[in-house]
């Protein structure tokens, strides 16, 4: 039985966990930076306890603060999101040691998970084919390289404590090999502190398919189906579906049993997913399993979706001890389902972040339109954090109503005042390749050319006349520096109230 | 209010733009080579006429040729910003106005800055330099859109803070100016 749980995390993915504690009963207790005082996630919540500077060093990534919060607010289980700690094994620990729930698989699942080349030994333990690969015992650069050669090109130089597209490189003829182990080597030490590399083959044309799990503390263990998350730049996903449509039934199904295994043979514990590369089509098509991750995922919506399943009330309800009431028979994905991650990045400039104020910021809705975000209209937009802005989540009955959807939703999602890549994300849905299905995680790199195309002169001559009508009107300017605009929801702005709620008075302490 | 007339920029083209009372706009292309663009009323050769109507909370509506469409727009100073069909256009509109940097009204330094985050692509002024209203001093990209930073005001140039090819972020002085 949970009673309070506290949010180790910000931005939408805060807003999010602190909605299903209320939904479920259970106090929630948000943390924040200097630089969220008054972020939807902190206002939202029953209590906010202060955690340090803006640095997400000194904040989100500082477990004895977080610990100590948890303390000062009577805190008595911890879900830590996804990023910051939520795949740090010590945090896990930490919070075991402090006596509190951690909403997540236990620390030693959690770090033998968190070693590539242990997790694809378990997954070949399981029975489960991986990217075929080598990891040398020797991590001197001339074992490394004569490991490469015998492997063959084209290969990837990874790094063993990685993730997120980090310390990688790709090697396509055995002369660039000595370079690529240089500079991945020296990325992976910066990055993770940690220089060991292994090597995989490189997959021609992958589809990254990924596998949602969920298990309870009986020994129930089931898959939710998958996610296709092919449309990436730089092993940063853009745009997530499900149903993948490179799947058939059979190998859907094969893939499901795969993830179930390698989860069962790690000893897995509540939300977590089985990524794979998928390479081929049909029912011959061949899946490797990459890697596991431990929590719960940025594009889990998608499954929530399509299978009519609450993923984070069910990690509370695991975390709580409670077992899972569905047999994997009596799970099924209905219909179709697409988020496009809106981030505030500027595409024609090399996807620089943004920072600055949302001067104008409307979320879309209408049926079957769900948005997740972490900010309002009038937020400022720091550099400190991921960019990410908002999760634009569609369901339909099929893909082609699923895309039109999104894209309609996108036409009708204004954000004014920084640049953000809701015309690149419409782009993706007019694209051909994507309409037919068929796009592979190289695509997006291929086709940005295609992707930047800049509005048509009639748009244009429209903004124009829009732009000069604003001009002698009372229109909205922009507003003082951390005053909310003046339009701003006001339901936002009652910080911690509950109707009915017995007690203590919400408290905001510092420290 | 009798019509108003002004020049508006956007994505490198420059309009003409005739605010008549009751919101009946025109819009001529007046850019320096200009395709022709689409004349979705097929009235005037080479202009398009758009009933423009602001139904406040940042909320416009504009309708031509039988079509109509929501867009969105928010008044930033020197730029305005316009959201329609899931595009953002930055649009310069050259209006008579008060000159709105700090200080205005008086000698002193003022600075001119960035409107987001943007890429330098050409510094056009020096220090010491005499520069008039209007004139270019920094030319800025960003959403693939240039962004000219322009004197508000005759003025001298008293330090430029910035160098072709630097990332500049949102509000930081570019260029120092001192109003003549």
């Amino acid at each position: 039985m949970i009673r309070r749980l506290l949010v180790a995390n910000r931005g939408e993915i805060a807003v999010r966990i602190v909605r299903a504690c209320r939904e479920a009963g259970v106090e929630s207790v948000a943390v924040y930076s200097d630089a969220d005082a008054s972020a939807p996630h902190v206002v939202l919540a029953d209590r906010a306890v202060r955690i340090g500077p803006p640095p997400a060093a000194e904040s989100y990534l500082h477990i004895g603060r977080i610990i100590d919060a948890a303390r000062a607010s009577g805190a008595d289980a911890v879900h830590p999101g996804y990023g910051f700690l939520a795949e740090n094994p010590a945090f896990a620990a930490a919070c075991a040691d402090a006596g509190l729930v951690f909403v997540g698989p236990p620390a030693d699942v959690m770090a033998r998970l968190g070693v590539k080349p242990a997790a694809r030994r378990l997954a070949m333990e399981a029975g489960v084919a991986v990217v075929p690969g080598v990891e040398p015992a020797e991590q001197h650069e001339a074992a490394l390289v004569d490991a490469a050669r015998r492997l063959g090109t084209p290969l990837l130089v990874k790094a063993a404590a990685g993730g997120g597209g980090k310390g990688m490189r790709v090697v396509r003829a055995a002369d660039e090999i000595g370079e690529a182990i240089g500079a991945a080597r020296r990325e992976a030490l910066a990055a993770f502190g940690d220089g060991t590399l292994y090597l995989e083959r490189l997959i021609d044309r992958p589809r990254h398919v990924e596998i949602q799990v969920v298990a309870d503390a009986h020994g129930h263990l089931i898959h939710l189906f998958e996610r296709e998350c092919s449309a990436q730049r730089r092993h940063q996903k853009v745009v997530e579906e499900s149903p993948s449509p490179a799947l058939t039934p059979h190998l859907r199904a094969r893939m499901g049993e795969a993830a179930v295994a390698v989860a069962r043979a790690a000893g897995y514990r509540n939300a977590g997913t089985v990524e794979f590369l998928v390479e081929g089509d049909g029912d011959a098509a061949r899946f490797y399993f990459l890697e596991m991750n431990t929590r719960l995922q940025v594009e889990h919506p998608v499954t929530e979706a399509v299978t009519g399943i609450d993923l984070v009330r069910t990690q509370l309800a695991v975390a709580a001890g409670e077992p899972l009431p569905w047999r994997q028979d009596e799970i099924g994905q209905r219909g179709h389902a697409i988020e496009c991650r809106v981030y505030a990045e500027d595409p024609g400039q090399g996807f620089l972040p943004q920072a600055g104020r949302l001067l104008l910021y409307r979320e879309p809705d209408g049926p079957g339109i769900r948005v997740d975000s972490g900010v309002v209209e009038g937020s400022e937009v720091g550099v400190h954090y991921d960019p990410l802005l908002a999760k634009l989540v569609v369901h339909a009955e099929t893909r082609a109503a699923a895309i039109a959807r999104a894209r309609t939703a996108l036409a009708q999602f204004p954000i004014l005042g920084l640049a953000t890549n809701v015309s690149f994300l419409s782009r993706l849905l007019d694209h051909p390749a994507f309409r037919r299905g068929t796009i592979d995680t190289g695509f997006l790199e291929r086709e940005l050319g295609a992707l930047l195309r800049p509005p048509d002169a009639e748009a244009c001559a429209l903004a124009a006349a829009a732009a000069a009508v604003l001009a002698g009107t009372p229109a909205p300017r922009v507003e003082a520096a951390g005053r909310p605009a003046a339009d701003a929801d006001p339901w936002v702005a009652l910080r911690g109230w509950r109707a009915g709620a017995q007690g203590e008075p919400e408290g905001t302490s510092q420290q | 209010m009798s019509g108003r007339l002004v020049e508006a920029r956007v994505q490198g083209r420059v309009y003409h733009v005739e605010v008549a009372p009751g919101g009946l706009v025109t819009v001529r292309d007046a850019s320096p080579s200009p395709a022709a663009p689409p004349d979705p009323s097929g009235r005037q050769a080479g202009a398009a006429t758009v009933h423009a109507e602001y139904l406040g909370h940042g909320r416009l509506r504009l309708a031509w040729n039988g079509r109509q469409r929501l867009a969105w727009a928010v008044d930033a100073g020197d730029l305005r910003w316009v959201f329609l069909d899931g595009d953002v256009h930055l649009v310069e509109v050259d209006a008579p106005r008060r000159a709105r940097m700090p200080g205005a009204g008086g000698p002193g330094p003022e600075a001119l800055s960035a409107p987001m985050p943007a890429t330098v692509v050409k510094v056009l002024a020096a220090a010491g330099q005499i520069v008039a209203r209007g004139d270019v001093l920094v030319l800025l990209e960003a959403m693939k859109m240039e962004l000219p930073l322009r004197a508000p005001h005759d003025a001298v140039v008293r330090a430029v803070r910035c160098a072709a090819g630097d990332l500049v972020q949102a509000g930081v002085a570019l260029v120092e100016l001192e109003r003549r």
